[in-house]
């Protein structure tokens, strides 16, 4: 993933696709999308597959708030319910939509209830506790694979900008302070230490390992070719 | 050999295919007991069963988005988009998904389903049900477009464009649909990519498609008898275009007339005559390369408007006339 942020030819798309288009397709992720919405549709498509060729399996579509003010989520929705495919809507409620703020680009305050609309079950969730967002999705799961789709909105917050250019004139700062103390990574910290999981010295030794992968992650993205530009025109078509 | 009409010869690569592969199904709206809204999938419910004649709501931009996700997870979907000016509908599952999902993900992904869509005017029914919208989607890497213009050509174009691994559009031709003419029972395919010379001849070149194709044939007939030898290229794909053919073509006669019936401005005609333009046919040109296309306005309403709003034949013999005085 590090060197496909780079555009480097040892990413996932081989450095044509970066941060806005990484897929693995042989680990069945079918990729992120661009455009806002866009992969609703497709994920759609994925269930259908799924049913027709009865593979006992359950399609996960992770959608942002502002998704659901796309025509494509709505489509999606009522295609899903009156197939009942098995598909989890996943709806990560960030609160911001790049700079307009949930509060302002929709009038419901809880965006599960849109799920209603289609004959289908919404459920709202505290996005950053992962026990509970571990949970409902293992439980969703099994709903999907049995009944048909579900809607998960899962709330939380987005500590940083949208991009590098945001300057989040936006929002205040006391706002995202106050976010920061909801951060779902201490939560679950604390979580394990409370419960005897794991010790302070195990957690600190798993903070490092993830340090650790990142900078070996960076390293072989920054050691990694460009692709060749022979390459340019390859996968265009099949 | 049999005759049967254009739509037909639709159905029966249809189901020839989805007879012969089980991956392949038809999805759209109203093409089940209703048979689509020109009836080219009539009957094909009993045989098939609703999951693979499978309905949908209105609903253009998930018919092609789940196309999309089912072609990327192995089906061979053909979506049918009920008349060609709702693929702008659905345009971004077209344009953004369905055509870059390969390139964007370094060739993971293939996407082979087909759009079917009816095409044209004639037919009454205004301005955003009678477009031609072809030249959209020739401006889009990735994509593959095709347009028929006999029974023959249908089924093999059809057959190929759905065992193909890339996103096609392939624009039916309404006035077509009930269009007769010889087509083998047993499955055969056309390369795309192939243009068609439907009739030879040395003094100019009509390159054409679709719909005018028969036209620009009727034209070539009367002025044969004139003593004027026209040869009729008909493209059948427009991306890729097959420039060898055309420029071959050019070459020869020293003359050309390019014909649509989709608006001219911004028309595949202009790509056409630039491709001439660039080629060393420009060094055989007697004449200025001449387009005729549709006027550049929504189709109106009024049926006499209607018909002068598209070439017909008096327009193609006039632009005949203006190259070969």
């Amino acid at each position: 993933m590090m060197a496909e942020f780079l555009g480097k030819e040892s990413g996932y798309c081989q450095g044509k696709g970066g941060c806005m288009h990484i897929a693995g397709l042989d680990v069945g992720n079918l990729g992120a999308n661009g455009i806002v919405g866009g992969g609703i549709p497709i994920a759609v498509g994925a269930a259908l597959s799924t049913r027709m060729k009865r593979l006992d399996r359950v399609i996960l579509c992770f959608l942002g708030d502002a998704a659901t003010n796309q025509g494509t989520f709505h489509e999606s929705l009522n295609l899903a319910s009156i197939w009942k495919l098995p598909i989890i809507f996943f709806c990560v409620n960030n609160q911001y939509g790049m700079s307009m703020s949930v509060q302002r680009h929709v009038n419901i305050e809880d965006l599960s209830i849109r799920a209603r609309s289609y004959g289908m079950k919404g459920e709202r969730i505290d996005g950053n506790n992962i026990l509970e967002v571990y949970e409902t999705t293992q439980k969703a799961k099994k709903y999907a694979m049995s009944k048909g789709p579900i809607l998960i909105v899962a709330e939380t917050y987005r500590i940083m900008g949208h991009s590098k250019s945001d300057a989040t004139r936006y929002r205040s700062r006391e706002e995202v302070e106050q976010w920061k103390k909801k951060c779902p990574i201490k939560h679950l910290r604390n979580h394990l230490l409370k419960n005897k999981v794991l010790t302070a010295e195990d957690l600190d030794a798993l903070d490092a390992k993830a340090a650790e992968d990142i900078e070996a992650a960076t390293r072989f993205a920054q050691n990694s070719p460009y692709p060749p530009v022979e390459t340019i025109m390859e996968h265009v078509y099949a | 050999m049999r005759e049967i009409t254009y739509a037909e010869a639709i159905r029966e690569a249809m189901s020839q295919e989805m007879r012969r592969d089980e991956q392949v199904f038809l999805m759209g709206e109203d093409i089940g007991l209703y048979g689509g809204a020109f009836g080219v999938s009539l009957g094909m419910i009993e045989e098939f069963g609703e999951e693979r004649i499978r309905e949908t709501p209105i609903s253009e931009a998930a018919i092609v988005g789940a196309s999309v996700g089912a072609a990327s997870t192995g089906m061979r979907p053909i979506a049918e988009i009920m008349f060609s000016d709702f693929t702008a509908v659905a345009f971004d599952q077209i344009v953004n998904q369905a055509a870059k999902m390969r390139y964007q993900f370094g060739g993971q992904a293939k996407v082979p389903m087909v759009i079917r869509t009816p095409a044209g005017s004639g037919t009454g029914a205004a301005a955003q049900h009678s477009q031609s919208p072809e030249a959209w989607f020739c401006h889009v890497p990735g994509l593959k477009v095709v347009v028929p213009s006999t029974p023959y050509d249908a089924k093999g174009l059809l057959i190929t464009a759905i065992r193909d691994d890339n996103p096609v559009l392939f624009f039916e031709q309404k006035l077509l649909y009930r269009k007769k003419g010889p087509v083998p029972e047993g499955e055969y395919t056309l390369s795309l990519g192939k243009a068609d010379i439907k009739r030879k001849g040395k003094d100019m070149t009509i390159v054409t498609y679709g719909r005018m194709v028969d036209l620009c044939l009727n034209v070539a007939g009367t002025l044969a008898e004139k003593g004027t030898d026209i040869e009729v290229i008909d493209l059948m794909t427009l991306l890729p275009l097959d420039q060898e053919t055309i420029i071959a073509s050019v070459k020869k006669t020293g003359k050309v007339l390019i014909v649509h019936e989709a608006v001219q401005t911004g028309g595949v005609g202009g790509e056409i005559a630039a491709v001439i333009a660039d080629s060393e046919a420009f060094f055989y040109l007697d004449a200025p390369i001449k387009r005729l296309g549709g006027l550049d306005i929504p189709i109106p309403y009024c049926i006499e408007l209607e018909r002068c709003s598209v070439p017909t034949e008096e327009t193609i013999t006039q632009a005949v006339n203006q190259l070969i005085p």
